[in-house]
This record gives C-alpha cells, structure tokens and sequence, in this order.
C-alpha cells in the first residue's frame, strides 16, 4: 500500500483509534493494516506515546490556603442564593395576595352592580315556546350524556384517536438518577408516554368493559407509532401464557419473577383475578430494587365476561 | 461525621439536585470532588495560577448560581467542564491573545505529517513533562483545548462535543491536527 492511499485511508483513523474511539470492524481493519505498513505502525506508536505523556504531566493541585478560600466562597454563595430565593417568594406571595385582593374587590363590585340593576328595571313577561326538533334532540343527549361525564371526568371520550391520547394532560415525573450516574432520560420520557398512553386507556376499558385485548394492543402500539416511539418496549411477553392465566383457578395476585427482557426498564408482571374478570397488568421502573414510582401498563384478558372493576378493588 | 460518608456514595446529580434547594454540605462535596480536576485543567489551559485558581473559584460559584438550571440532560462532570471552558476561554480573551487559527474546521484534512524517523526522534528524546506542558501552551486555544479534555481530563469525543459545543467530527479534527502540531512543536525544540 503506497503513502497516499495510507494519507486518505488510515492517517487520520490513527489519533481516533488512540482514543479508543473507534472499534469493531473499522478497528480490526486498521489494525491489520498497522501490521503490514510501518509507516502507519510508527505513527500509531508515537501518538500512543504522546497520548501517554501528556496523561502522565504531574497534575497541578489547589493548596490548602486556596481549597479555604474555595469552600468559604461555597458557603457564602449558598446563603445569598437562599437570600435571593426568600426574597423572591416573599415577593411572588405579596404580589398573589395583592392579585386575590383585587380579584375579591372586583366580584364584590361586580355583583353590587348587578343586583342594583336587576331591582332597578322592571319586570319582565317571560315566554317559552317549544324547542325545534333539532333543539330537542340536542336536549335529549346532552341529558343522556350528562351522567356518564359525572362519573369518569378523567376517562378518555370514547372515538378518541390514539394521537389524541397522547396529547392529552400529561403527568409530572420526578427527574431520577439511578446509582451508576448514568440515567438516560429520554429512554425515561420514552416510557413515561408509553404508560401515560396506556393509563388512558385503562381508564377507557374500565369505563365501558367492551374493548377487546386485541383492540387495547393495537391501540396502544398505534400510539406509540404516532408518538415516534420504540414499539419494541412493549415486550412480546405480553402476548405470552395469557390463555394459561385465563383458565387457571385461583383467585388471587401472582407477582411472577422479575424479567429483564424490557431493558433499561425493570419489569414486573401481575395479574389480578375477579370473579368475572382478569388483568394481567406490567409495572415497570426504572430500576429493580427503587420504590419510587411504579409504572404501570395493563393489558386486560376476558374483560368481555364482565365488566372491570376498579383495579383498586380488584386488588387483594 | 456520617453524613460525610454518605454523602461520599451519592451521585454528582442528587448532590446538585441538594444545592439547589441549599444544601452546604452538598455544594462542598461536589467541589472537593471536582476542584483539583478543574483546576488542572485551567492550569494545563491558561499555565498561570492565579488566572487557573479565578476559573476555578468562578466555575463553582456559578455552579452553586446556576444549579436549578441543570436538568440532568448530560452528565453533571460534562456541565461543569463546560462552565470552566468558557470561562478559561474568556480568560484568554481577555489577555488578548485569543489567537483564531484559519479553516479549523476542516473535515478530511490530510496531514502532512514528518518523516517516520523525525517524529520518532522528536517524541522520545523531547518528551518530558515541562517540554510537554509548554508545547501544549504554544496550541491555538481550540485545539490545546480539545486535546486537555482528552487526554489530562480524560473526556470522550462524545463528552468533549457537549463541553465545547462543536459536532464529534470537529472534535475528532481538531484532537488529531493538535497532535500533529505537537510534534512538530516538539521537533522544533
């Protein structure tokens, strides 16, 4: 191999492939090639050489007079940022009162106003007339509908499209940092949508007990697809020894073993039997032994023999 | 006494998560862990004490001001380092010697690198702590600076990308054209 072909090919791999930040195939590649050109080979030794020096410079340490100064400076810093932030709250509780204050000052206002109005024009006559066809059948269902909204203020409206549910009102999670300092939290935003997703939709099977596991799957990968999401989170085990949980007996919660399958994600799987109903439902978290917050994602098997309980009540 | 110990198990982010909402202990925690790493690399970039030990007291005070702004997006060491390196290359603003260096950003530059037996010559007989300090002082700042966060700092291409705010390639770039200009630094010694 002649000089140029190294220039173009390997030279300017070389500093990189010090660093180690080159690996796989390109690495071998590489380093089959140092073997056969000494040119290349000199080169990656003297880089490693250099590399090795400049690592090995005795480094430069505060003295004990300056880490004094450093740690004062600290303390200080802390007590005006707390100053600062008092201040700061004093200041947003004064303004809140003075708004509230005007806020009351002007509904007062407002309906002295309204009642010295209202005694001061006179009477009058009221007539109904029948509603119009159109009219009563608007009456009619928002009556119908009326109780229905009573009772699931925070269900999903049935006919809502996936891309819907997840723009709907999203949940405060704490930032978490797991103990190798290494947390990725767009893996943890990932899953936070995906639960979310699949909160909202458990509210929507337990509202009317009709949606098949099929639908609640589909739904829920459509979801995440409209979201940009990484469907594979949800794990095949999903759609495993499901008939088994359905013809089994018992009437209880089983808490299987751990599976790891769901990575980075910690996942435990339940299920939680009723007389007439089954979920089997995946908590996940971020990590095995944190206690922080669990995750949950159902998934609901045979829920057409009944209609589904509250999941708190389903719970033993 | 216990405290300090299990302060010493808790992660750079839960420490900083604690001076946010006042914590002494936390902040002096994180700057006995990380003073003598920022100050080296204040050192190794301005090669003055005074001007190392002001980034130094400078970097940590804003990381005390400006903690609530951490969120936790990068790793809480790659944060710091970026305060500290603006800070250090205002430093050399300041003094006026900011020197810009032509086509820096060149991808795919070919190097025309000297002859096997210079730079072999060059390293081994040159190579010595202060020739090394000062061959690394005579760098343009934006190449002294990628190369100190490799290799005395020992950050990857990927956390000096974050620190410096430059794309990888750049970074891979410049580290390979201040190695170059290293030995030809040291060869001219």
């Amino acid at each position: 191999m002649n000089a140029d072909t190294c220039e173009k090919h390997y030279i300017n791999e070389i500093s990189s492939l010090v660093d180690a930040e080159i690996s796989g195939r390109r690495a071998d590649e590489i380093f089959r090639h140092l073997k056969s050109c000494a040119k290349c080979r000199k080169r990656y030794e003297m880089l490693v050489y250099l590399k090795n020096g400049i690592s090995n410079i005795e480094a430069d340490k505060l003295n004990d007079e300056e880490k004094i100064s450093l740690s004062t400076m600290a303390h200080s810093a802390i007590k005006t940022n707390m100053q600062i932030s008092k201040s700061a709250w004093r200041n947003r509780l004064t303004i809140t009162l003075a708004s509230a204050a005007v806020f009351v000052i002007l509904i007062l206002t407002t309906t002295i106003m309204f009642r010295f109005l209202s005694t001061s024009t006179a009477p009058t006559l009221i007539t109904a007339s029948a509603p119009t066809a159109a009219e009563s059948d608007t009456v009619e269902e928002v009556a119908k509908s009326a109780p229905v909204q009573d009772t699931m203020e925070s269900a999903a409206p049935m006919g809502e499209t996936a891309g819907e549910l997840m723009a709907a009102e999203t949940i405060n999670f704490p930032i978490f940092v797991n103990e190798e300092n290494s947390y990725n939290t767009s893996k943890f935003k990932e899953a936070k949508n995906i639960i979310e997703t699949a909160e909202k939709l458990y509210q929507k099977i337990s509202s009317d007990g009709s949606i098949s596991q099929q639908e609640l799957m589909s739904k829920l990968k459509d979801s995440l697809a409209s979201a940009q999401l990484n469907s594979d989170l949800i794990p095949i085990i999903f759609n495993k020894n499901i008939e088994e949980i359905a013809n089994s007996n018992k009437d209880e919660i089983v808490i299987s073993e751990s599976t790891r399958n769901l990575l980075p994600f910690y996942a435990e799987k339940a299920t939680y039997e009723g007389n007439n109903s089954l979920i089997i439902a995946y908590f996940l978290k971020p990590q095995k032994d944190l206690y922080y917050r669990y995750l949950l994602v159902p998934v609901a098997n045979s829920i057409d023999t009944g209609k589904i309980q509250d999941l708190t009540t389903i719970k033993k | 006494m216990k405290y300090e110990q299990n302060l010493n198990t808790i992660c750079d982010e839960v420490l900083i998560s604690r001076v946010v909402r006042g914590d002494n202990h936390a902040a002096t925690d994180l700057i006995m862990r990380y003073q003598d790493k920022i100050f080296n690399f204040s050192m190794r970039f301005l090669n003055n004490r005074d001007d190392a030990f002001d980034v130094t007291q400078e970097t940590f005070l804003r990381m005390i001001r400006s903690a609530v702004q951490f969120r936790g997006e990068s790793k809480f060491s790659t944060w710091l380092f970026s305060i500290a390196a603006n800070l250090a290359r205002d430093k050399i603003k300041a003094r006026k010697i900011f020197i810009e260096i032509s086509n820096d950003d060149d991808e795919g530059e070919i190097i025309d690198f000297p002859s096997e037996y210079d730079l072999e010559e060059a390293v081994i007989t040159k190579i010595d702590g202060q020739t090394l300090i000062d061959a690394i002082g005579e760098l343009p700042v934006k190449l002294k600076e990628v190369l100190i966060l490799c290799d005395i700092s020992g950050f990857k291409y990927e956390e000096i990308s974050r620190i410096v705010n430059i794309p990888i390639g750049t970074v891979k770039s410049r580290i390979n054209r201040a190695r170059e200009q290293m030995l030809k630094i040291l060869k001219g010694k």
